[in-house]
């Protein structure tokens, strides 16, 4: 199974590796407890930076789409295929748009909510 | 104290062994990479496969199909009469290896003649790819999500002959040199630099397994059977360094130094055997993927 990066495209390289390795895994091209390329090896191969790589298999691993097995390498979660179905940014905008919705109805206006998103995504 | 040898037959043995020296290294490997390059270039011309050629490889590969390796093939036949002319010399001084050894240093000198030329070719191969790289434009880059192993392209069988030959040579140098206290700083430097060798082939062949890609458009099967035959060269390596060692070793403990220079042009030319023959045999030109140094449709004019 091969992935296929766009270097000219919008969409960030390291989303590109995440989509393309979701995909694998709901295709089944690639199976739960597969091994997958080093993180070293996935970025030679492609011709990125180690850490675009190492951005992508983070939020792989916290989507519980791969496991990291210490110097084992990493696999494919158990599970790996329904987290892939579960798509983190489409939840994300489902929970601020019913977020924003309460507060315009509360009368806030968009200024207001900008302030205080920012406010509230401030460590 | 020194066997006792017929110095006519240990002669014999000398002469053939540095005949076949002369011939295989200035003359048959210069002939089969010049014409390795030639087909190259002839079946795969610069206008049709232009990847292949960055930056002026264009000229040379012009000035290769029409004139040969001309420059390369006359260094090396230079070098090859120079050899000649100095067993000629040898025979009609009549010339007697030196018992206790010592001579083998000649051959040392006259091999990095030899290697000259093909360590040119091994520099500008850098340059090559590095132009290679420079000019690489594609853009969409594949991986493989198959993790590799070293054990994929190196053969454990092979590894493990190696690590056994490793041990025995020091097992086998070590019982002569005495207590630890009274080593010398030959045999730590002996041990540094043998050792040092294993641990560079080991390191060199991870960088071409999980490196990055020398060439940027060789096919990934290409690229992963060049690191086979590169694996299988470094263990066949590995394994004649320690039986060189050995051998000279065994020399130096039962007398039969006179055989020195014969062992070290031995030991050379199954070098350059298994390096470059090993890749002539295993690597022909007709079995590499070439359509990846086509021009690509996705890329500009």
């Amino acid at each position: 199974m091969k992935i296929m990066i766009d270097i000219d495209s919008e969409e960030p390289l390291f989303s590109q590796v995440v989509e393309q390795i979701k995909t694998a895994v709901r295709t089944k091209a690639i199976r739960a407890g597969d091994p997958l390329p080093s993180i070293r090896q996935l970025a030679n191969d492609l011709e990125l930076n180690n850490k675009t790589v190492a951005k992508a298999y983070r939020l792989l691993e916290r989507d519980n789409v791969i496991v990291t097995k210490g110097y084992r390498g990493t696999f494919v979660h158990a599970d790996a295929t329904a987290h892939c179905c579960f798509d983190l940014s489409a939840w994300i905008e489902a929970q601020l748009a019913i977020t924003i919705k309460a507060c315009r109805e509360a009368g806030a206006t968009d200024s207001e909510i900008r302030i205080a998103f920012a406010n509230a995504m401030q460590p | 104290m020194p066997a006792d040898f017929n110095m006519t037959a240990v002669l014999a043995v000398m002469y053939t062994v540095f005949l076949s020296q002369i011939y295989l290294i200035s003359v048959h490997y210069p002939r089969k990479m010049c014409a390795r390059i030639r087909e190259v270039v002839e079946s795969y011309p610069p206008a049709e496969y232009p990847h292949l050629y960055p930056g002026p490889y264009v000229y040379y590969a012009e000035s290769a199909r029409k004139h040969g390796l001309k420059i390369f093939m006359a260094a090396n036949y230079i070098i090859a009469a120079i050899g000649l002319g100095i067993l000629c010399m040898m025979m009609l001084s009549g010339y007697e290896p030196a018992l206790l050894g010592g001579d083998e240093i000649f051959v040392m000198f006259y091999f990095i003649l030899q290697a000259s030329p093909l360590l040119y070719i091994q520099i500008t191969e850098w340059r090559y790819y590095a132009l290679m790289r420079e000019s690489f434009t594609a853009k969409h880059r594949s991986a493989s999500l198959a993790p590799r192993r070293m054990s994929q392209f190196v053969s454990p069988a092979l590894v493990g002959a190696a690590i056994v030959f490793y041990v025995l040579w020091l097992v086998f140098y070590l019982s002569d040199q005495g207590p630890v206290a009274t080593w010398s700083g030959e045999v730590y430097a002996t041990l540094a630099v043998i050792t040092g060798i294993n641990v560079f082939y080991v390191l060199y062949l991870r960088r071409m397994v999980f490196g990055k890609k020398v060439d940027p458009y060789r096919s990934d099967e290409d690229r992963d059977r060049q690191i086979r035959v590169m694996g299988k060269v470094y263990g066949i390596s590995s394994i004649g360094i320690s039986l060189f060692l050995a051998f000279t070793q065994a020399a130096d403990r039962f007398g039969f130094e006179v055989f020195d220079p014969v062992l070290i042009s031995f030991y050379l030319q199954l070098c350059i055997v298994a390096g470059l023959g090993f890749v002539f045999r295993d690597i022909t030109v007709n079995s590499l993927n070439f359509k990846v140094y086509r021009k690509q449709a996705d890329e500009p004019s």
